[in-house]
């Protein structure tokens, strides 16, 4: 299947690459079906792509927040695991969605609302955190790194 | 809307096992206690429309270079 995207171009993609979130994200709701693509194909990188394939020009940035967050936790209700089909030996894969200001060292992930991905049923959701321990915006990087002028852009 | 009125002290009940309290009442400040299973999910109704703003600013966060940013966070990838 062919997909027209602004920032990658024409995707050709098969369906077992398609994640859906049945209930899109907050604030987009109507954006059930996204891809997952490498950031950037020259460099090995913690974060990736996330397409929309509704949206030709709508693209966010996720990482693993475990990488950021090392006593992060994610317990998975009997509920939450019906919502994206998990059963048996499914695995799935957690990301946070990353917003990446003008100065760029100073990006974020949201960390109090994942997004869980049945990796073998192609089903997620984004998912919110009720405890209190973690917010939107969590800063990627250590804070000599946010203040290093060498990472502002000019 | 159902509304109800409440003196400090008691509580409503939704079903069989949620219970919330009215525990204190100062101005404008009403504090709550929720009793409910294990796995229910009790938000403030305000982190959903944060989240939402955020997915919105992370949307439109894209103009960056992603040179940079690969090097930079490559760097952090320990």
């Amino acid at each position: 299947m062919k997909v027209e995207t602004t920032r990658f171009g024409t995707l050709d993609i098969s369906d077992e690459e398609i994640v859906r979130f049945p209930e899109g994200l907050y604030g987009f709701e109507k954006e059930t079906e996204f891809i997952l693509l490498p950031f950037n194909p020259n460099v090995e990188s913690p974060m990736e792509w996330m397409q929309s394939l509704t949206s030709t020009h709508l693209a966010f940035v996720v990482t693993d927040p475990y990488l950021y967050a090392p006593d992060y936790k994610l317990k998975l209700s009997e509920e939450d695991r019906k919502r994206i089909e998990l059963e048996g030996d499914d695995l799935y894969l957690t990301r946070a969605i990353v917003t990446i200001p003008k100065n760029y060292s100073e990006m974020t992930a949201n960390l109090i609302a994942p997004l869980v991905i049945n990796k073998d049923k192609g089903v997620a959701k984004q998912f919110v955190l009720t405890n209190m321990d973690y917010d939107t915006r969590h800063y990627l990087l250590p804070e000599e790194v946010r203040n290093a002028p060498a990472a502002t852009v000019h | 809307m159902l509304v109800l009125t409440r003196k400090i002290g008691e509580s409503i009940k939704i079903n069989e096992d949620v219970k919330i309290t009215v525990i204190d009442v100062k101005g404008k400040n009403i504090r709550l206690g929720i009793e409910a299973p294990r796995e229910t999910k009790i938000y403030r109704e305000e982190v959903f429309l944060r989240i939402k703003e955020e997915n919105k600013s992370a949307a439109t966060s894209q103009q960056f270079d992603l040179g940079k940013v690969s090097q930079l966070m490559k760097d952090k990838l320990k």
